[in-house]
Parts: C-alpha cells; structure tokens; sequence
C-alpha cells in the first residue's frame, strides 16, 4: 500500500502509464473533433524524451534542449561511506560540478565510516524520493533491502565501489580479481626476491565486496607462490586501526615480507607503523588505491607498490551512467549492470606515468 | 448516590478565589510525572523545529526510518533504564548489542535456524552476557562503571573476532524466512513491526517498575542499598536480575539489527552506550537511582532517534549529531541535578497560598452581661489521668461509665469510673486519634489523624472503617486517602459523618492549614451497607466538630476558620440542604456534641482576635510573613482559652464555661455530659477533667450513641 503510492509518486516508471494516458486524452479529443493531431506518436523532441532517447535525426541545438529538458530538476543523492580521503572526496567533487553544469539538483550525506549509518542515511535520502540514488555501499549484505527498495520506488541506484549481493541498476567499480591479482604477483615477486614468505593482510571490512574479493584473490595467489599468510585483520578503511594492527603485526613476526591492503587511505596507517619499526623498505607495504597518498608514500620509500584501479574514472562514469539512465527511460531496476575501470600497478618507476593515479580531492 | 454539597459559599470569597495559579503550580511540581515534562517539551520542540525547517522530515518514510532506528535505541534505553534505577550502570548495552547481532545473524544467514528460534538463542545469550555483568558487579563487589566498561571492551572484541571470521560467509548468504522478512518490510499501521514490540514491552516494564514488587524493589535498592538491605532485601539477587534484564533488553536490540541489516559489522553498535545513556538522561531518569519509568527511557530514545533523523535530513553529517547530542547531555544532566535538589524547595516555598478571608464583626466577650464573659467554671474541675494523658482530644464514656479518650502518642486510654487517676491503654492503633463515637455494636469508632476513620472493639482490636474515597478525577493533586480525619458523629442508620478537616496539610500541620485559610476540608459519609465512602459537603473550610443531632434528621458541622457551626440535613424534606446553625461566633469551634436537656456543647479551640481576624483579611500581608519569618514566630490564630458553651437546639447560646487561668485545663477542645458530669478534652492537655453540672439533678442525660441495632460500622 505504501510502497504502491511512492511507486506511482516516482516519475521514471511513470512514463508508460503516462503515455497511456496520453493516449486515451489524445483518443478522446479526436473523439470529439476538438483535435488535428492524428494519434500520440512524438512530433517533437521533448515527447521522444518520455519515450527515451533521441530521434533517429536531431540538430546539436535540439539535442542540447533534449538533455538540458530531460536533466532539468532531476534529483541525484550520493550516500557518501566517509569524507575527508582523496577517494570519497574526488568523487564527491565530481559529482558537485558535474551535476551542476547540468541542472541536476545534488544532494549528499555521510555515514562516517560507519556501515549501519550509511543504511540510514541512503535510506533519509530515498525518503526524500531522488531519481537516482548513488551508494557508497559498505557491506555486501546490509543494504540489499535498501537497494530493492529503491528500485521498487523507481529509484536508479548505482552503487560505487563497493558492491552489493543485491544488484543495483549499475555497479561501478573496479576489476577486482585480476587488479587484486596482479597486486598479490608483484608482492610475491618482490618477497621472492628478498627471500621471505610471511604476509599480512589488512583487509577494510570483513564483509565488503572489495575486500572478500581482494582477500581471495591475494590469498590463492599467495598459496600459488608459496606464501604464508601470517595475518588477517580487519582495518576498517582506518589508517588509526591499520597502524595499530601492523603495530602489533611488527612486533610478533620477526620475518615479514610485508602487507597487503584494501585501501591506500587506511595502509598509511600500515605505512607509518612500517616507518616508525625503522623498518621501511624492509617490510613492504602493498596497497589498493593509488591516490596522492600512495604516490606520497611510495616517493618516501614507505609504500611498495599500489594497484590503481581506475577510482578517478568512476566519478565521470557515474555521471555519464545518470545521464544514460534519466535520458533513456528505461524504467529503474529493469537492467542489472556492472562496469569495471581499467587496472594499473604502479610503484616509484611509473608512479607518474599511469593516467588516474595520484589523484588528490580535488583532481576533478 | 450522595448528592454533594458545596461548602464554599459559607464564606463571601469570590468565585475567582477557587483558583490559584500557584497552588496549582506546586500541586504540579509535586507529580512523580513532572519529571518528565522537560523531556517531552525537548521532543515536541524537536519535532516542530525539523517539521518547520525541514519539510521532508515529516514524510512518512522518515517516520519508518526513524521508527526502525528507535526500536533498536528504545530497547539500549530500556536496559540502561533498568539497571541505573537499580543504582547501577551498564556500560556494555552496545557490546552485547553488537554481539548478539553477529551470533544472530551467523545463526540464521550461515546455520539457517528458524527466526524464532535464533530470537530464542539472542535472548538467551544476552541474558547470559548480562548474567556474567551482574555476577561479577554484585557477588564480587566491584564497581558497575568499570567492571562494564571492561566487559564491553571484551563484548566488542568477541563482536570483532566473529564478524571477521564469518561476516564474509554471511555476506554470500541469501538465507531468508518469512518472519525473517517481515520484521525487516513487513508493515503495520505504515510502521514496522519492531516499534510495536518496542510499544508493548515499554508498557510490560513501565508495569513492571511502577507496579510489582520486583520494580519497587529495583528502585528501593537504587534509592538506598543500606535501607534496602535493611529492609530484608536480597541486593545481590536483585542487582544479577536487573544486568540479566539489560543483557536480554539489548540482546533483543541485537535480534532487530540483526534481523534489519542481514549483517555484522565492526562499527555495530560503536558508541551506543552513549547514545542510550543520553536517552536515559533527557528521558529524566537520575542516573544515580532510584527514579526511572519506562516511559522515560522511551522519551528519551525518540528525542535521540529524532535529532539524529532530523540533522540527517537537513544534510549534517554524524559530528554535528555527536555535538548535538553531548550539548543536550550536558543541559540534561545539570538539569536534573538542579532540579532533583530544588524541586522540593520549591514545591516548599508556593506550597502555602494564603488567602483573604472576612469574617463578621467580632463580639466583645468581655462585655458586661455578655454570655460569653469568661469565668472560673472549669478551673476546678477534676484532672483525670494527671500527667499519664498527652493530648486527649476527644472524650466519650460508655454504659458502665468507663471514660475513653485518645492520645498524642497513637493510644487510646480508658479509665475506671472508680479510679480516675490510673487509666490503661485499651488500644494502640496508631496516628493521632481525635473523634471518637460508639456505634450499635459497641465498637468505638475513632477518626485517627494521617490514617482515616478506625473501630474498635470492645477486647481493644482495631480494624480500619474508611480510609479513602473515589479520586476526583479532574482534581491534580490526588485527594483519594482521608489526610486528616477529625471529628465523626453515627447517624441512627449506621451512616458515619466525619471531617477530614484538610485534603492538603497533616494534623501536626493544621496551622498551615489556618494560614492559607482556604476551604480545603470536606464532609465524609462512610456507608456501611456499602462500604463506600463518598464526600456529602466539599471544599469546607476546616471542618471539624461533627455531631448528629438529637432527633438524627441533621448533622451539626464545625468550621473552625469561618467560626460557624452549620446543619447538614441528613433526612426529611430538606434532605441534602445545609442551614447555618450559629454564625459569626467570637472563637474557633472545636468540637460538638450531644448536651442533656435536648442541647449541644460546643468548644473553643481559641478565640478569635482583631488582629487576627485582620490578618485574615490581608492574603499578602500573610504570605510575607511566612516566607520571611520562622514558624515559631509566625502570628498564628489565638488558642488555649478553653472556652466551652452550652447552645439550644435553636443555636442560641445559653452558657459558657472557662477556666479563665488557664492553669488546668488550657485547652478544651471536646467535652461530653454524663450523669450530671461534663468530662473535658484538650488536644495538649496533660489530662482530662470532670466538671460537675451544677443543675445535675434537673438534666437528662444525652443519648451516647444514636446507631440502631443493625447499623454497626463492621456490618459493611
């Protein structure tokens, strides 16, 4: 009953019933002779736009009204996880200008790190019916009600980074098992090299799908290579909690070859604890995500190496997936689609050289 | 039925003066519930202030949101509710939170249990955390604050190491069940389910608290664990029980996360001890015991649940909540200290509302001829019981001549016609017995201060008769108990008329009473064929004298504030009407009773004075003084004179006997005639007298007890 009404409130999905309705007023006013128009095929470009897309032929004039018409007033709501790191904030940032430029209103909040809040917090920004909703999704699970929820409103939801068991409209994210992989190789090489096995690991959440899937895929690498997982702790996209684990990580294993980590923003923390043991360079620190904080890093020597994984492509990604979305009509939850980023391992050789890394908050 | 009457036109006060804006205040703050009022202003401010700020916040699915949030805190305050009345704290409300959500859903997600039966096995393990929390607190002895603060540490890291361990096996789980479902999307009223479980068990623990023995116990051992204990309370069962409770409250806390999100994560629940205390504290519950209602704890969890859901919605983020929230803590808790100390000041200092009162012109008793000249009559009078009585109010004799009268110390005295100097106690029943009257079956029926209306029997056995009435549901302060029982007379059909001189002050502090001279008595009629009692004459001032008259058709009434005496008509035609009897009298009438000769004696508890009489008239002039001045120096109404008239059955004054030295008998407030004797009653004499009526021979004596057979006061 509830979710019915929200349902029929929503405008993406209402375009079928109102072309039927379009329909029967068109059909009546022909009825009564009042009316030239032969039927309710689209003489214009604004009726296309209900229907979705352009017409076969369109002027650059026509095609900007269309978009501009079609984005005008539209609502966009980002559930951020966190703020203050390069990763949340150049999107972020992406998402203000981007969105503005083209007449979309934005609205954003911020779960802090916390996975429960985000729920909420995604959850006060559906309350405020959004077209799109955008999810920074912490835990594979926890927000899957949320995300069908949405839908069932039609909502679009296009989680980031992050995914869901529960598919959303569009995941964007990155190529995580072979990234993950390629990451796991190079540290495997380097302890290879330097004649050590015992790895430990700092994954972000347990349950996040960038770390269940790292984990795995550093894991079956690691026993591959005959590698020896020492250690597996959650740092919960934390520097503080990482610096705290590779802290006590240091003092127990005399042997380690180094750590591996789901986020550069949190393996600082691994970083400095690796610096402050006088141990840099002799410990690795191997990370995901290679923002201006791992770039920093591997300049000073105390970072390794660090897969970038295309997180500066996702803000433009999702803007352009907004765009698909709103322009097409295709009503929300009706396409189940993911889209990886392209995947690069940088370390103090070619930390320069990969299009995407280093990227700070403000890299729009 | 007992059709009322209203007793306040017998003085000329104003209809405005019924009300008072300041009694009513003090009458409020003096409400257990008031406690609650800065509470529930903070919430409706809260709402409007986001409803008008913020247009979205009102909309139904922030109500949702909000509501699922709530349910979770509500459980968290529900806990900490319990185990800081009990002069606790438990610190570990979001470690087992956080706890009982992995295990519940590692249950359901990976083991695939029933709902109801991981709802079971949460339940149980919350109460077992809870359990080692109380174990450790009350049969160790250590300190709540740390032990829990310990256990919570240990709590979140058992959270931690299982949601490490199997939260991305959950992760990958679809395992789902209908209730499973319903408790996450199902609906009612628009609301989900877990609000209601939420509603229902607030009322179970307010019934719990506010109702049984167990929550007396509770609040009586946050209130005082030495009383307690001395009390025969076993404190250390009690202290396990109310952490076993917290422990099973938030386990269910963690059964509805878990059941919400499908998920453990390492942040659940961070912090939630915070978010819980901070409930409890704007809810008004004083965290060091000893006060705390569910109801409370539910206001308090839907401020928090509403400020966060409000900040959200206008686009802070968690910071400006936690600042929000630690503001409102600080204000709350500073609040409640002062208001805990001073409310009683307070409540003290407009408690007293004086108010003007004007009485007639004041007769000159010294006058030459006058009939109330004072005298010498009394001062010979026969002390009986010397230096044994403390204050016999009331005085009355039964068929063997045998004298009974009461005692400032809870007693009631008899006396040996033959040996007035030894009296024995015949009964202890308690309070400060005043009124005292036979009914048919012999029993003395007594009005005892602070307690209500007693009989007793003739071995000396005391069984309560009425000591409360119906409530007056549209009145704040609840007058249900008979605060000051004073003078009582039986009817010939058994009724029993008594005063209750005063609905807001104790006998010992009837001069309060006098100072606000406001009509704050009332008229009882006890019934024993129902055992009802019902009020027959309210809002009197002072009522006290009751005497039923000689033919049994009225009652005679005193006022002892207005110095009037009116007639209630108990039977025939004017039936339910009240008649004055003597108006304007120069002192404060006492008691009255049955005279020889058809006739009624009547005595002064003082007399008035110009002084007096003028205060009364200045309400101001009044209420300065008591504020400003001590008791003890207050101008208070004239009294020891011992006065005592003689009146016909037509109101007119035919004698008045005094012991103008004072020196014997200083006060008389009651007297009864038999066999040609007057025995006198004094509220702080140190004995009774016994005055010999000069006209002995010509009187008849008054009958004792008017009850028929049949209407004893036990039949009801």
């Amino acid at each position: 009953m509830f979710r019915n009404q929200h349902a029929t409130q929503a405008s993406p999905p209402k375009t079928g019933v109102r072309r039927v309705l379009v329909c029967l007023i068109a059909v009546a006013t022909l009825l009564l002779g009042a009316c030239t128009s032969t039927g309710p095929a689209p003489t214009s470009v604004a009726d296309v736009a209900e229907g979705g897309g352009l017409p076969d032929t369109a002027n650059p004039d026509e095609v900007a009204d269309y978009v501009h018409e079609t984005l005008k007033g539209k609502k966009v709501a980002y559930a951020a996880g966190a703020s203050g790191f390069p990763l949340q904030d150049v999107w972020r940032n992406t998402f203000i200008d981007s969105f503005e430029q083209l007449g979309i209103e934005f609205t954003y909040n911020d779960a802090q790190a916390d996975p429960q809040k985000l729920v909420q917090n995604a959850q006060t920004l559906i309350n405020d019916d959004p077209d799109v909703l955008i999810l920074h999704n912490q835990d594979l699970t926890n927000a899957a009600n949320l995300i069908k929820d949405a839908q069932a409103k039609g909502i679009y939801v296009i989680v980031i980074n992050l995914a869901s068991v529960a598919q959303s409209d569009a995941f964007v994210g990155g190529n995580f098992g072979p990234a993950q992989t390629a990451l796991a190789e190079r540290m495997s090489a380097d302890c290879a090299a330097k004649g050590k096995e015992d790895i430990a690991i700092i994954q972000g959440w347990s349950s996040d799908g960038l770390s269940v899937q790292a984990v795995d895929a550093w894991k079956a690498v690691f026993e591959a290579e005959g590698m020896n997982v020492v250690s597996e702790q959650a740092g919960q996209y934390d520097p503080t909690k990482a610096f705290n684990i590779a802290t006590t990580v240091l003092q127990q294993q005399d042997n380690l070859c180094g750590f591996i980590g789901a986020w550069d923003s949190m393996m600082i923390g691994a970083a400095n604890a690796v610096d402050q043991a006088g141990l840099a360079g002799e410990v690795g620190v191997y990370t995901s995500d290679a923002s201006i904080v791992a770039c920093d890093a591997i300049e000073a020597g105390t970072m390794t190496a660090a897969v970038d994984y295309g997180v500066m492509s996702y803000g433009p990604t999702i803007v352009a997936m907004v765009q698909y979305f709103l322009e097409s009509g295709i009503p929300a939850g009706t396409t189940k689609n993911a889209v990886f980023a392209k995947y690069t391992v940088i370390d103090e050789t070619n930390l320069h050289e990969s299009q995407g890394s280093c990227y700070t908050g403000d890299s729009v | 039925m007992v059709r009322q009457v209203d007793g306040y036109s017998l003085s000329d006060r104003g209809f405005s003066s019924r009300f008072s804006v300041q009694r009513s205040l003090a009458e409020l703050l003096g409400k257990r519930w008031m406690d609650a009022i800065a509470p529930v202003i903070l919430l409706i401010a809260v709402i409007v202030y986001f409803a008008v700020t913020t247009p979205s916040f009102t909309n139904a699915s922030n109500l949702v949101t909000v509501s699922q949030t709530l349910a979770e805190y509500g459980f968290l305050a529900l806990a900490m509710t319990i185990v800081i009345s009990g002069g606790g704290i438990d610190l570990s409300v979001g470690g087992i939170y956080a706890v009982t959500n992995a295990v519940a859903v590692i249950l359901f997600k990976i083991h695939q249990w029933p709902t109801l039966v991981v709802l079971v096995a949460t339940l149980v393990l919350g109460s077992l955390m809870g359990l080692f929390n109380g174990v450790i607190i009350s049969v160790l002895r250590t300190r709540p604050f740390i032990t829990t603060l310990v256990t919570l540490l240990l709590f979140r890291s058992i959270a931690t190491y299982l949601d490490n361990e199997y939260s991305p096996t959950v992760a990958m789980s679809s395992h789902t069940d209908f209730i499973w479902e319903q408790m996450t999307v199902g609906r009612l009223l628009f609301l989900p389910p877990a609000l209601f479980i939420l509603l229902v068990s607030v009322v179970v623990a307010q019934i719990i608290i506010t109702r049984t023995r167990f929550g007396w116990q509770i609040i009586a051992m946050g209130s005082s664990r030495t009383a307690a204990r001395r009390a025969g309370m076993k404190l250390s069962r009690l202290g396990v029980q109310t952490y076993v409770l917290s422990g099973l409250l938030s386990g269910f806390a963690g059964f509805l996360v878990a059941t919400r999100l499908s998920s453990s994560s390492q942040t659940t629940g961070a912090g939630y001890e915070f978010v819980a205390l901070t409930a409890v504290i704007i809810g008004g519950i004083n965290l060091y015991g000893g006060r705390g209602t569910a109801i409370k704890a539910l206001l308090g969890a839907t401020i928090v649940a509403f400020i966060y859901q409000g900040l959200l919605v206008q686009g802070f983020d968690a910071n400006a909540y936690n600042v929000v929230l630690a503001i409102a803590l600080l204000v709350f808790a500073a609040f409640d200290i002062k208001y805990g100390k001073n409310r009683g000041k307070v409540i003290q200092k407009i408690f007293l509302v004086p108010s003007s009162l004007k009485l007639g012109p004041l007769e000159d008793i010294n006058a030459e001829g006058s009939v109330w000249k004072p005298n010498r009559k009394l001062t010979d009078a026969r002390p009986i019981g010397l230096g044994q009585l403390d204050g016999p109010e009331d005085v009355i004799l039964d068929e063997q001549g045998r004298i009974y009268c009461g005692d400032r110390r809870g007693w009631i005295w008899r006396f040996e016609p033959d040996d007035l100097d030894h009296g024995e106690v015949f009964c202890r029943v308690g309070g400060l017995p005043l009124g005292l009257a036979w009914d048919a079956e012999k029993n003395l029926v007594v009005c005892v201060g602070g307690m209500g209306v007693y009989s007793i029997d003739q071995d000396g056995n005391a069984t309560a008769v009425s000591t409360q009435t119906d409530r007056n549901p549209f009145a704040l302060r609840d007058t249900s108990a008979i605060r000051l029982a004073d003078d009582l007379d039986i009817a010939p059909d058994g009724k029993i008329y008594y005063s209750d001189a005063s609905t807001r002050f104790d006998g010992i502090e009837y001069n309060f009473d006098v100072m606000e001279a406001r009509p704050n008595g009332r008229v009882m009629v006890f019934d024993p064929a129902t055992g009802k009692t019902s009020t027959i004459i309210k809002n009197m001032s002072f009522p006290n004298g009751v005497c039923v008259a000689h033919d049994g058709q009225s009652v005679l009434i005193c006022s002892t504030i207005l110095s009037r005496v009116d007639r209630l008509w108990i039977a025939g035609e004017k039936e339910g009407t009240l008649e004055p009897f003597l108006e304007n009298l120069p002192g404060l009438p006492d008691n009255i009773n049955r005279a020889g000769n058809g006739e009624y004696w009547l005595a002064f508890a003082g007399m008035r004075t110009p002084t007096f009489d003028l205060a009364l008239q200045d309400a101001g002039f009044r209420r300065r003084m008591l504020k400003e001045i001590p008791q003890d120096e207050w101008l208070i109404a004239n009294m020891n004179t011992s006065c005592v008239v003689r009146v016909s059955e037509n109101g007119e004054v035919l004698e008045s006997l005094w012991d103008e030295t004072q020196m014997n008998h200083a006060l008389i407030t009651s007297m009864r005639e038999k066999d040609g004797y007057l025995y006198l009653g004094g509220l702080v004499n140190n004995r009774m007298g016994r005055y010999t009526l000069p006209d002995a021979a010509t009187r008849t004596d008054p009958v004792q007890a008017l009850a028929q057979d049949g209407g004893g006061a036990r039949n009801g």
